[in-house]
């Protein structure tokens, strides 16, 4: 089930229900009916694949803490993981690359194509491999089943994250939540604007032109294959960011705290400030449990540099089973390696923006931009199709007014973001204690949902649900 | 203590009742005001899923009153659609039944066609097919529409809520899911028809699709108004460039990617239990159950333009050869058309028949799906006539 949608909200008002209504004790076991039940109103048979999963790794997990061969263990868990993943995920590319030399892994890719992608495998995956970890090292207690399953599956990230940490989300899990009127009016608001980042500003205004101009990439002028470059940025990064936006609000609401996954990275000054803003989760995850165990940034630069470009390949191939996100993940490898090369200092540049960080934030952006082309296209020839598009001119007079002025309104939002995100806890203070606050509280809310819903015909999929 | 505790709860209460007025009020302006300003604009929409149930309506209306003959449904997509004015192939397959002279054997046909109209949608329409009471009923399988995956820019999910309740255990256990159809549509599409919610559910498609044009709409008049000519320019060049990309230079046919962009898994051969084929069974069977015969036959593709490109059709027969294990073994007949055509009786690079010229593609065609639904037709006696079908939604009216 889609956020968005009517049958969410019916599913949602009865699980809250059951929630509140039940001793604090039981709430984790309505969690848990209820986030399975989320996952078998998609697919009911993959339920089972997703608890053959979870028991598995449990029974591997359980066997660690005993065991003298931890490293087995643990390995065993991941290799099992990982073996679910690639089965579903890669087969069918790893079958059409064997094609041109080993032409009977034809068969293998007609069968690979039919198999369907369970969905949010792709997260699902990695957390199951960082519970594995921390258990390892020491960092977190084997869970309980119940608790392990409930982790994994707590509906509000199940699907497409925030990827989280055992030792972030289980002791809220476990205590069954925190509810506050506070928190409560800070989930509604957080779902209103991911609310209205994904359906308004991702799928109206933005989409249906990116659609049009990337259909056909290279048919239009220069300036058309500009904007919609910028389109595609922004509405990649609000459908995504409006996403975790409801899916935190969701754990708001019902008591639990899940993290950032987005810090309007499209301010940032350089890549290795992007990847600290961008898609959070996954760049700590990818941090945690790959770069730093390859090696990190302890041995020189040449290692430090084959280590970012092994974990930004794998960070692409990741999104999706395609030569197009390897490119991806291969140039955002090269960008975090040249800006280590060139950066005098080792840190990321922090702190409060200045007028003079412009050109930094420009050329940031539009090196992310760049990359977003093999990201939109699956193939080379669409890709330089587009590149030709850029370059074919037209500049002075063939710019598109409105998808301009959608970028540019999309901009004022994005630095929006940033000057009001701190002042937020100030203004959830005032709508609850003024007098004219419920009135505005409830006018804005109603207007976003009637909003979002006029919004909602192109009726679009989550980008990051095909992960 | 009593008095502070009635004013905090008086004022908690005066709170509350502020917020659902302002909240029912934002709401109800928002839908209001865009009411007004969607019928002020002249903004209309392209069509959409439920757009075909005025169609059906009609489609059962006309079949089922027919009882002085047989009748014959023919369902499928847009090959069985010709431009207004051309002889389409329903028209192609009576004239030849009369062209045959068997004085007992004049059925009628009715055609049922939606571009797009593949086996999600007849599985979905299967219980609306046999209301109409069809004598027999003939099922186009277009390689096309056999290849899994999501439902594309012309996919009917919404249809998924005329799968009647009696069928739903066995659909919870298709892979309508591959399409998009997941388990929670299907109960909430299921809801709002059993509910008898179809016309507002219409209404508010309508709203949604009309708003997605009024951006458009928007952007002409702002066009208009600067004197600029760029978006008339970027619509010429992007439907220039589609042409120039998917179709071969100075002929009406496809390139080879844009070709396999659809008929790739029919290529590579499809195996009976791939998603698309489990389902065209379960129609079949929905049909059969109801006692009416069925004939699947396999849409005509332009096999001798594969072969002129390169393209190995061993795979299209395993394909074909898959399908007809699917649909024999739920009970249907089966014709295999896919070679039947030449390159000349092909109109378009969608596989599409010629309806005149030296080679007619729906003449070719007609005649040979009628020597393939006689027998059926000589099987069956006529079905008792008329009973009332369901209401049509007026907003598509």
């Amino acid at each position: 089930m889609l956020f968005n949608s009517f049958q969410f909200g019916a599913f949602f008002a009865v699980v809250f229900a059951a929630f509140v209504a039940l001793p604090r004790a039981h709430r984790p076991n309505v969690l848990l009916v209820g986030s399975l039940l989320f996952y078998a109103l998609w697919v009911p048979a993959f339920v089972l694949l997703l608890f053959g999963t979870l028991s598995a790794n449990h029974a591997l997990l359980r066997r660690m803490t005993k065991s003298e061969h931890r490293r087995a263990y643990l390995a065993a868990s991941v290799a099992l993981t990982l073996l679910l993943l690639g089965s579903f995920k890669y087969l069918a590319f790893a079958a059409q690359l064997a094609v041109p030399v080993i032409p009977s892994a034809r068969s293998v890719l007609s069968r690979a194509r039919e198999i369907a992608l369970p969905l949010g495998i792709s997260f699902y995956s990695f957390e199951i491999i960082s519970v594995a970890v921390d258990v390892y090292r020491g960092r977190l207690e084997c869970p309980r089943f119940r608790d392990y399953a409930l982790f994994v599956t707590f509906f509000p990230h199940l699907i497409a994250g925030p990827i989280m940490r055992g030792n972030e989300l289980l002791p809220q899990l476990v205590s069954g939540g925190e509810r506050t009127r506070a928190r409560t009016r800070r989930g509604v608001w957080l779902f209103a604007v991911g609310l209205v980042k994904k359906t308004v500003l991702s799928d109206y205004l933005l989409l249906p032109f990116i659609t049009q101009v990337y259909a056909v990439p290279g048919a239009a002028n220069g300036p058309v294959h500009l904007v919609a470059l910028y389109s595609f940025a922004f509405q990649i990064y609000f459908d995504f960011s409006g996403y975790t936006d409801m899916a935190r609000g969701l754990a708001c609401i019902l008591g639990f705290e899940l993290p950032r996954n987005f810090e309007e990275p499209y301010l940032s000054r350089d890549m290795t400030e992007f990847w600290r803003r961008w898609h959070m989760t996954l760049s700590r995850w990818l941090r945690d449990y790959l770069y730093v165990p390859l090696g990190g940034n302890r041995s020189g630069l040449a290692r430090t540099f084959v280590n970012l470009m092994i974990t930004m390949l794998l960070g692409g191939l990741w999104h999706g089973a395609g030569l197009n996100f390897v490119a991806w993940g291969a140039m955002h490898g090269a960008y975090l390696g040249v800006t280590r090369l060139f950066r005098r200092e080792r840190r990321a540049p922090r702190g409060a923006l200045a007028w003079s960080d412009v050109p930094a934030i420009l050329l940031t952006f539009h090196l992310t931009c760049l990359a977003w082309i093999p990201f939109r296209l699956p193939s080379w020839s669409d890709s330089t199709a587009f590149v030709r598009g850029l370059l074919s001119g037209g500049y002075l007079h063939g710019w598109p007014a409105v998808p301009l002025a959608v970028v540019l309104s999309c901009v004022g939002f994005h630095c929006v973001e940033r000057i009001f995100r701190p002042k937020l806890p100030s203004f959830y203070a005032r709508l609850a204690e003024s007098a004219w606050g419920p009135w505005v509280e409830g006018a804005v809310l109603g207007s976003v949902l009637s909003t979002s819903i006029l919004a909602s015909g192109a009726g679009v999929e989550f980008v990051y649900f095909r992960f | 203590m009593n008095a502070l505790t009635t004013s905090t709860l008086a004022a908690k209460l005066a709170r509350w009742i502020a917020f659902t007025v302002a909240f029912a009020s934002g709401a109800s302006g928002v839908w209001l005001s865009s009411g007004v300003v969607l019928d002020a604009s002249g903004a209309t929409r392209q069509p959409m899923t439920l757009d075909i149930l005025y169609d059906l309506r009609r489609w059962q209306e006309r079949t089922v009153v027919e009882f002085l003959h047989q009748r014959v449904a023919l369902v499928g997509d847009s090959v069985l659609l010709a431009d207004v004015g051309t002889k389409p192939v329903g028209m192609e397959v009576a004239r030849a039944f009369r062209l045959r002279g068997e004085r007992s054997l004049r059925p009628t046909f009715q055609t049922l066609a939606w571009p797009g109209l593949g086996p999600i949608a007849e599985y979905c329409l299967a219980d609306e097919i046999v209301d109409a009471r069809p004598n027999v009923v003939v099922l186009e399988a277009n390689l096309r529409g056999l290849r899994g995956g999501p439902l594309g820019p012309i996919g009917f999910p919404e249809l998924a809520g005329y799968i009647r309740s009696a069928r739903l255990l066995e659909a919870m256990s298709l892979p309508l899911a591959d399409a998009g159809i997941t388990l929670d549509r299907l109960l909430f599409y299921r809801a709002i028809v059993a509910g008898g919610f179809e016309r507002e559910r219409v209404e508010l498609l309508d709203r949604q699709a009309r708003a997605l044009h009024l951006r458009d709409k928007l952007e002409e008049a702002v066009e208009a108004k600067m004197g600029s000519r760029a978006l008339f320019d970027r619509r010429l060049s992007i439907a220039i460039g589609g042409y120039s990309q998917s179709l071969v230079h100075g002929r009406n046919r496809a390139q080879e990617r844009e070709l396999m962009k659809a008929l790739d898994a029919a290529v590579g051969g499809l195996s009976p239990d791939s998603a698309r084929l489990r389902v065209l069974a379960a129609t079949v069977r929905s049909i059969r159950k109801a006692g009416i015969p069925v004939l699947v036959w396999v849409a005509p593709v332009n096999v001798e333009y594969l072969q002129s490109i390169g393209v190995r059709v061993d795979g299209i027969a395993r394909s074909v050869a898959a399908i007809r294990t699917a649909v024999v073994g739920a009970g249907a007949a089966f014709a295999d058309l896919h070679w039947l055509l030449p390159d000349a009786a092909f109109r378009d690079s969608g596989d599409h028949v010629t309806t005149e010229g030296p080679v007619d593609g729906s003449a070719i065609l007609g005649s040979r799906l009628a020597s393939e639904i006689a027998p059926l037709v000589r099987g069956t006696e006529r079905l008792p006539g008329w009973r009332p079908i369901g209401r049509i939604p007026s907003a598509v009216q």
